[in-house]
């Protein structure tokens, strides 16, 4: 939900960390551990993280995050002494305030190293101003999370918005207009989530289940049906063969996954939503009735 | 020292206050499936008009090109009015389908990019 008079009113969050900004900013590009962001095509800030090793000293971790960053961005970087007003809510971070210039442009940033997930962060502002309470690039700061507070990770990119388990990890994605997939996996477990639009083209001429058919030909059997938070929807459960005619073979069926699959028409976003769930073990309605197409 | 200067490019800020506008050239008919065909003159290639001079009496410099617009393509064009630069036609475009900014601007600057190089539109720089 947006806020009245709130600087910072859009959220971004992406494989783990969050953080919030105006709203005309967008993602200019992101990767599994780096976000860029940016208004109207010039950079506003970049975020580029990493897991730390199981074992390591920080001072020779941040010396060699700084050195590879150095020669990776083309850039040079100063370090700054930490603002004294500045204070952030996460208590297990560790700050380190630096400038940067490159050939073309020059800015702050910081480095971030959270005691609790050990994953160090660098954000980087393509601006001069200082990050002092109450500068952009401080309000900034003080909304970053490296770690989601929760058993539940969040995600909120592109009007995409939803949640998985925590142990989760993405595994892949793709952004392309009219079609997102984000891919991600739990020891055996991979949960797939689908983001189609604009569902009122997309829907003129089809069904929501002719839809379901032509995008994902695997789907087999009937589809249930029900209500939803975003209305209603359409359900498969069904166990793949690995190869064509492995079915005929009974001692084959036990290696094919457990696959449940939902779409739902959000009528209000014009969007249509899917998630799908293969698991080796049972049919994970479970996590399809927690998703972002959940039951009531 | 060059001569020839080459013109910079536009970065992607001035892009995206440029102005589209329709060739005049181009006539529109609708179908009843909804869709939109777009008519408009293109000049054979060289090679092509070299065999019309050989098989025919009297060769055509142009033949008449058409394009199919789906509903999508239907509303960027009709958006297009010669006033509107390309960012104003991404912000209605999105809000016309309630598409994200940054999925809208793909779209439609791709769709533009390709009426372009079809001669069917051109841009303006502001």
């Amino acid at each position: 939900m947006l806020k009245e008079n709130d600087p910072l009113p859009k959220t971004i969050a992406w494989n783990g960390i969050a953080l919030n900004v105006p709203l005309t900013w967008e993602i200019d590009s992101l990767d599994t551990t780096h976000l860029l962001i940016g208004e109207d095509g010039s950079p506003k800030v970049e975020i580029k993280w990493t897991d730390s090793p199981s074992r390591f000293t920080l001072e020779t971790y941040l010396k060699r995050f700084i050195s590879q960053s150095q020669k990776r961005l083309t850039i040079k970087i100063h370090e700054l002494p930490t603002p004294r007003s500045f204070s952030h809510p996460e208590k297990n971070f560790e700050f380190f305030f630096f400038s940067w210039t490159s050939t073309s442009s020059t800015g702050n940033g910081v480095l971030i190293f959270c005691s609790l997930c050990k994953r160090l962060t660098m954000i980087r502002f393509f601006s001069d101003s200082r990050i002092d309470p109450p500068s952009l690039p401080a309000l900034i700061l003080m909304s970053f999370t490296d770690h989601p507070p929760s058993d539940q990770t969040h995600w909120q990119v592109f009007d995409l918005k939803f949640s998985t388990p925590r142990s989760f990890e993405l595994l892949e994605y793709s952004f392309k207009p009219g079609c997102y997939i984000i891919n991600v996996k739990h020891k055996k477990t991979i949960q797939t989530i689908f983001s189609w639009g604009p569902a009122s083209f997309l829907l003129t001429r089809t069904s929501l289940s002719e839809f379901a058919s032509q995008r994902l030909p695997q789907l087999k059997g009937l589809a249930n049906t029900g209500v939803c938070i975003r209305g209603n929807y359409l359900e498969w459960s069904y166990r793949p063969a690995r190869f064509k005619n492995a079915q005929i073979l009974p001692f084959l069926s036990r290696y094919s996954l457990f696959t449940v699959f939902r779409i739902c028409h959000d009528q209000k976003k014009n969007r249509i939503l899917g998630v799908m769930v293969d698991s080796p073990l049972r049919f994970e309605h479970d996590l399809i009735k927690g998703s972002m197409i959940g039951d009531l | 020292m060059a001569i020839f200067k080459k013109k910079p490019d536009l970065d992607k800020k001035d892009a995206l206050l440029c102005i589209p506008e329709k060739n005049s050239l181009v006539e529109e008919t609708y179908l009843d499936s909804g869709d939109l065909i777009l008519s408009y003159p293109a000049l054979y290639k060289p090679f092509f008009m070299n065999i019309q001079k050989i098989i025919r009496r009297n060769p055509q410099a142009t033949f008449l090109r058409k394009i199919q617009l789906d509903r999508l393509g239907i509303d960027v064009w009709l958006l297009l009015d010669g006033k509107k630069n390309v960012k104003t036609l991404i912000k209605e475009f999105a809000v016309l389908h309630t598409l994200n900014y940054k999925e809208a601007e793909i779209s439609v600057t791709l769709f533009l990019r390709s009426l372009g190089e079809k001669g069917v539109i051109g841009i303006k720089e502001p």
